[in-house]
């Protein structure tokens, strides 16, 4: 982690109105940091001729056209940009984003994914969670036809941080990056945590439930006394500056989490990053929030890459 | 003028240590109601196959084996919920820390054998669930067991259990049943009550079926579950806070357990008054055992029986399956996909079934493999549990560490016993 987080953010684009969703985001994001955009177009090797209902880049001068078109408007907005369009080859798209990441120096990859479903999507993961496995960096994502607005190449910074924790202390590692990114927005920030009840816990910590429901919920009640304290522990750690607030809830992380999200520009969260069957098998807590909320996600991958599908 | 004397009623001073008992007391009765539904959980088609098989060859005679069984089971499982609470690890992940990496190893490779045979008790009890109640063949009871494993497998992990709560009411009904049944029945309770506390046996068939209700019910994978509590959550901070847990999961075993063992119990005697006393010793099957339902529900007894039977193990062996996991994660740091254990799992249970084996029977004896792992999950956690660096406040009272020691004793002679009359008589 280098000391200024946001120095460089890649945007993939893919020609289509839906991938520009993610710019309003970034380039906020950017400007108030005093970043710089860097946006990214993968040729592919055999691109379709439509894709969300518009005309696909075929040919790397109209990507570049392209590109250059966007960076105009964001320059007129003060952003400083950059364009760049890479052919795939025959690596995946997401291979070649998390590899152009690491070429730009990039501090964080910033998409929109357009949450391909049905099988497909569910073998395969949908793109910016392999990205985010492999670049092993932080990736901006947002769910694409969630922004109305006319005009997606203007600034828009978030100001209201949800920052969601897991008991865990990996999930702490979303700090100091959080409270970084906070004060170059001066946003207010909520740290929430979510204790499931005793029919809301996954399948794994559920198994020994079965067996002790008692002395479960006694450690759930338990666990919500030290949620409240270390949200508050935490928030004691917060740059002066800041105005944090924290909030335990205790039900479905997932439901209870999006109600919070509703009052907030970004979410930052810590996540494992395990795309496809195993991020599935695992109900990974940032793709399923990614399937419920409107707003993007800034996730920060930790930990030891997880190969298991447990 | 003299005033007339204000009445004061008269009350007796409560003791503190009485206001705080009964505090207690009111603080746990919101947590009773899963804990009587949690008794469910630990009756699977291992113990259908065991008590009725006892009760018929038997008569009362293995009644005590049951309340031993359940005894053991409660101080068993206390020992592991307490380690898990500790330390804030599983049995296995601390058997991992402490010895050396081949014996850890050879720690997996039984208990995964375990985890086979209790999987291949849960698989076969379900698929004799479908046959009993659709009339199938029971191959193809076995593949629909195998596609409804996975479909529960799929659903839960969203952390709801709708199908739970329905597999509870139906193995509870069956339970209950049982219980109401055995108390209709007015049987010979005197000769309940000495063969409940007196033990004896009745030849080395006898001893079989007895470390079978053993395996059946003390089930070497729920020690390790039972540890794995407070993992992927919190630990108690305090001391305080560990024994209030650990206040709760004695209560959640010992509830739960005796509950368990009642119904265990009542299912024994039921087999001994409809198979054993009627001369009808050798016809105590699960196929059969519909009959010991028959006084209270009539017509309908086989098909409760048959809906009890494929609950009880549809439900077990999702459990089963991800103690299995627990288990491996704790052993090797490593895991594999749910999806590929549930296949690997099924294969013996499938094959069994291929290859025509009796049902009940193989029941029995995969319980027997089960009373075998129990010593290997013991053994380490009496020594650990006793080791008061590792279990702080939560360490064994030395008479706890006595007891379970001569518990560990008995199971170990009691599982020589039986490899030296199976070698020496071949009793299997």
């Amino acid at each position: 982690m280098t000391t200024k987080p946001f120095n460089r953010l890649l945007v993939a684009l893919d020609g289509s109105r839906l991938a520009e969703e993610i710019l309003p985001t970034a380039a906020g994001i950017a400007h108030r940091c005093g970043g710089e955009l860097v946006l990214l177009h993968v040729l592919e090797a055999a691109p379709p001729e439509a894709i969300h209902g518009e005309p696909h880049l075929t040919t790397a001068e109209a990507a570049a056209r392209y590109l250059e078109a966007v960076a105009t408007d964001l320059r007129q907005a003060g952003i400083v940009c950059r364009v760049a369009v890479i052919a795939a080859d025959h690596a995946a798209v997401a291979s070649c984003i998390a590899r152009q990441a690491c070429a730009f120096e990039a501090d964080v990859i910033a998409l929109t994914t357009h949450g391909s479903g049905g099988l497909r999507g569910f073998l395969f993961g949908r793109i910016a969670q392999q990205v985010l496995q492999e670049a092993e960096r932080p990736t901006l994502v947002a769910r694409a036809g969630q922004r109305r607005s006319a005009s997606l190449r203007v600034p828009v910074p978030p100001q209201r941080l949800l920052v969601p924790l897991g008991g865990e202390p990996a999930s702490e590692q979303v700090f100091p990056l959080a409270w970084e990114l906070a004060r170059c927005l001066a946003a207010q920030v909520t740290l929430a945590r979510v204790v499931p009840t005793l029919e809301r816990l996954s399948l794994t910590e559920s198994t020994p439930a079965v067996f002790l429901p008692t002395a479960t919920a006694a450690l759930l009640d338990l666990e919500r006394q030290h949620a409240a304290e270390d949200l508050q522990r935490l928030a004691a750690s917060a740059p002066a500056d800041l105005a944090v607030t924290t909030v335990v809830r205790q039900g479905d992380v997932i439901e209870e989490l999006a109600r919070l999200a509703q009052r907030a520009d970004l979410v930052v969260m810590t996540t494992h990053g395990r795309a496809g069957l195993s991020g599935w098998l695992a109900g990974s807590v940032a793709a399923r929030l990614l399937e419920r909320v409107t707003i993007p996600l800034l996730l920060v991958p930790v930990g030891e890459r997880d190969e298991s599908a447990s | 003028m003299n005033e007339p004397p204000t009445e004061v009623p008269a009350t007796t001073p409560v003791p503190p240590r009485v206001r705080l008992l009964r505090a207690r007391i009111a603080g746990m009765l919101p947590y009773l109601g899963p804990a009587f539904v949690a008794s469910v959980a630990y009756i699977d088609p291992g113990n259908y196959a065991t008590n009725i098989e006892s009760g018929a060859r038997f008569g009362y005679t293995l009644l005590w084996v049951i309340f031993a069984a359940n005894l053991a089971a409660m101080l068993i499982q206390s020992l592991s919920a307490k380690l898990g609470i500790a330390t804030g690890r599983n049995l296995a992940e601390v058997c991992r820390e402490r010895f050396p990496r081949p014996i850890v190893w050879a720690m997996w490779v039984v208990a995964e054998l375990v985890a086979m045979a209790t999987d291949l008790a849960e698989f076969l009890g379900a698929a004799l669930g479908f046959a009993l109640l659709f009339h199938f063949p029971l191959l193809i009871g076995g593949l629909l067991t195998g596609v409804a494993t996975f479909a529960i497998l799929a659903l839960e992990r969203y952390g709801h259990r709708p199908i739970e709560a329905v597999i509870t009411a139906f193995v509870g009904i069956i339970a209950g049943c049982y219980v109401v049944e055995t108390v209709l029945e007015q049987p010979d309770w005197g000769a309940i009550a000495s063969h409940a506390v007196i033990p004896r046996f009745a030849g080395p068939e006898s001893v079989l079926l007895a470390t079978g209700i053993l395996g059946a019910t003390v089930m070497p994978h729920v020690i390790y579950l039972h540890s794995a509590l407070t993992q992927h959550r919190i630990v108690p901070r305090t001391s305080e806070e560990a024994r209030r847990i650990f206040r709760f999961e004695v209560l959640d075993v010992v509830i739960a357990m005796g509950v368990a063992g009642l119904v265990n119990a009542a299912m024994l005697v039921m087999a001994a008054s409809t198979f054993h006393s009627r001369g009808l010793a050798h016809v105590g099957t699960i196929e059969e055992a519909h009959r010991t339902l028959e006084p209270l529900l009539g017509p309908l007894a086989s098909a409760a029986f048959a809906v009890s039977l494929l609950a009880s193990g549809l439900s077990s062996s999702t459990v089963g399956t991800m103690a299995g996991q627990v288990v491996m994660q704790g052993f090797l740091h490593r895991t594999i996909p749910v999806w590929l254990r549930r296949g690997i799992t099924m294969l013996p249970a499938l094959l069994v079934i291929a290859l025509g084996l009796d049902p009940t029977r193989t029941l029995v004896i995969s319980q027997v493999v089960l009373s075998f792992g129990i010593p290997f999950a013991l053994i380490p956690l009496i020594r650990f549990t006793a080791d008061r660096r590792l279990m702080g406040a939560l360490a064994n009272h030395r008479l706890t560490t006595l007891v379970a020691s001569v518990l560990a004793a008995l199971i170990v002679a009691l599982n020589l016993f039986l490899l030296w009359t199976t070698f020496a008589g071949g009793v299997v």
